[in-house]
Order: C-alpha cells, then structure tokens, then sequence
C-alpha cells in the first residue's frame, strides 16, 4: 500500500514530504485494523458448507430424480411397450393365429374325449380311427362294398349311429359330433364319408 | 490490492470469503472515517448487497473493490440524508462539548499516534471522501472517480487540496507539540 501512497503525493506534486507519507501510512494501519465480524446472514453466505454443492441446490436439480430412479422409469416403458408391439405382431400375423388356433384346438381336445364318451359309448376314443377302421361290422352293413354310391342321396359319417340309437336322433348326433370332429382333425374322414356314403342305415 | 490471486480461485463462495476478509477491514474503516453509527452493520450490509451481485462482477479483484466501494459510499450518502433529514439525538457527553478541551495524554497519545483518523475527520466531506478511498480502500484515481461519479480531473483536484490541508493541519500539530 505504501506504493500507493507514493503514487498519491507523486500525482499531487508532494513525492518528497515525509511527515505526509508518515500520517497517511497511519491512517491506513489506523482504519484498517479493526476486522468487523461478519453477521449470522454473512457467516451463512461464506461457510464451507455451501461450497461443495452450491451448484447441486439448485431448483432444478432438487426436483430431478436420480439417474437410477430415471433407469427404472425407462426400463419399464421399454418392456411395456416392447409387450404390447409383440402382442399385436401375434394378432396381425396368420401364421401365429393358425399356430394359435391350433394349441386351442389341442387344449380343447384333452377334454372333449370324456364328452364324446359319453354322449357315444360305442364309437372309439379317436373319431379319425374309428372312421378309418371299422372293427364292428354290425356297425357299418357293408363298409367296403358300395357299389352304387348314389343309391345314398346324401353322404353320411363314416361311423354309423349304435343300432340301439334312434335313426334320426342318432346320426344326426353322430353327424354333428363326429363330422366336426373329423373335419377339424383330418380330410380323411370327408373321402371316406363320400366313398361310404350308400349303405346308410336307415331305420 | 488483493494479495494472492491464487487465493480466489476455486467456487464461488471461496472468492467471495476471501473478498470479504481483505476488503472487509477497509470498508469498516472507511464508514468509520465518516462517521457511520454503526459501522459494523452497514460493513455487513454492504457485503450482502455485494454477495448478490458476486457473480456478474467483472473485472477480476479491482471491479470487486470498485463495487464494494461503491456500494459503501452509497450506503454513506444514504446515511448522510438520513442524518439530515432526522437529527441525530444523543445523550451529553463531556467530551463531545466543543469547550472540552485535551488533557495532556490525549495530546500526548495524538502526538505519538492514533490522531491520524480524526486528523482526516477535519477536512471537508468531498476531500475526506477522496484521500479515505485513496489511502483506506486502496482505490486508483479512475476507481474513486467511478465511485464518487465525478470525472478524475475533479478528483485530483479535490485529492491535492486534500493532501495540503492535511499537510497543513499536520504542521500546525507539530508547532503544537
């Protein structure tokens, strides 16, 4: 400071005057002694406490979540939609509904025989080999011999209703039942029906 | 000047600690040169208002001190309207009393020292305000010029007055003694 305080009589034309350099150097140790103490709100401004994470208070960053809560958020966002784009590629695609269809089909299968038990005892537990094989003659009068196939004006099932069966209740149950059985499983069933299809009984 | 520059590098708050621990004694001395009731609350006023402002500062340490000061010869001008306008009332204290004369240890102890900041208290305000900014706040001829809103001529020529008045005052002390 005591360079100042040359420059200061150098500009005011007084560089040699020792006594006013002398009371100006105590007027600066004299004003600048004292140290005032800094008050509560000061104190708070200059503590260490606000140094490191003066830039981490901010508004901002106190409503952000963390990267980790933001890593979940996302996360699940893909998953949802990642499901959701599956799903309608598995509706969209007719090879995934056939496929579909199918397990359906086979889920259903494992409880429709005990129902096609009971509604026809006699017929075998495979609607397909019971219309292929034929082990009870009396059941079908003449399976292989059909020589003229248009004495029978309409095609009937292959298997035919138990004799104990009604006529017309009988093969109309069989029909419904064993048809849409056969037709669902294989296209044997339809051939065999047309190439049977003379000696329906009748009652 | 402030002393180490190295000291205010790093966060906000560092520089500003360090603002506050050089420049905080020369403000307190500067309202104290004037006459401020209580210098120790407008020293802290005046570092809050600069607190505020911290960070758009420009101009490294000299524009802190400049706006430190300018902030605390604000807070001197408002004080001194304030004064004019409401009268301070006091309490009568003997050595207040203009026919209180010295007794021979306070004209001792002026003569050895301490007398150097009511020596200052006797010049006029806009010579007192010039050689306090110069000598007590450190400030250069433009700083004090930008402080006190006048143009530097003006300034040095309030500075030169100043000086020989004290010069003056200091002679007529000595003959004394």
């Amino acid at each position: 400071m005591s360079e100042l305080i040359d420059v200061l009589l150098a500009e005011s034309e007084l560089p040699d005057d020792g006594l006013l350099r002398d009371l100006l150097e105590e007027l600066e140790r004299e004003a600048t002694a004292v140290a005032p103490m800094p008050s509560a709100a000061l104190s708070e401004l200059m503590s260490p406490r606000r140094t490191t994470p003066s830039h981490a208070h901010t508004r901002g960053a106190r409503r952000r979540p963390s990267f980790a809560g933001r890593g979940a958020v996302i996360t699940g966002v893909v998953v949802i939609a990642a499901l959701g784009l599956g799903a309608g590629a598995a509706a969209a695609s007719p090879d995934a509904r056939s496929a579909i269809g199918a397990g359906v089909a086979v889920i259903a299968h494992l409880f429709q025989p005990a129902a096609a038990a009971a509604n026809a005892p006699d017929s075998g537990s495979d609607p397909a080999v019971g219309a292929t094989e034929s082990p009870d003659p009396s059941e079908s009068p003449e399976p292989t011999e059909s020589p003229e196939p248009s004495e029978s004006p309409e095609p009937t099932p292959s298997i035919t209703p138990s004799p104990s069966d009604d006529g017309s209740d009988g093969h109309g149950k069989s029909g419904e039942t064993h048809g849409n059985g056969k037709g669902n499983q294989s296209g044997h069933g339809n051939g065999k029906g047309q190439g049977n299809g003379g000696p329906a009984p009748t009652p | 000047m402030l002393p180490d520059p190295s000291a205010h590098r790093g966060t906000s708050t560092d520089r500003f600690t360090a603002a506050y621990r050089e420049l905080a004694p020369r403000v307190l001395g500067y309202l104290r040169s004037h006459g401020v009731d209580d210098p120790e609350a407008a020293t802290n006023d005046v570092f809050l208002a600069l607190h505020r402002r911290f960070d758009s500062i420009e101009g490294g340490d000299d524009g802190v001190r400049t706006l430190a000061f300018s902030i605390a010869h604000a807070r001197l001008v408002d004080f001194h309207r304030a004064q004019a306008r409401s009268p301070r009332r006091v309490p009568f204290e003997a050595a207040d009393d203009p026919r209180h004369a010295d007794s021979a240890e306070d004209m001792v102890i002026s003569a050895v020292g301490g007398g150097a900041m009511s020596m200052l208290s006797r010049l006029g305000d806009d010579q007192r305000q010039v050689i306090s900014l110069r000598v007590i706040a450190g400030l250069s001829l433009e700083e004090t010029a930008q402080v006190m809103d006048r143009s530097v001529g003006s300034i040095k020529q309030l500075q030169r007055r100043g000086l020989e008045s004290l010069r003056s005052l200091l002679a007529r002390e000595t003959i004394d003694v």
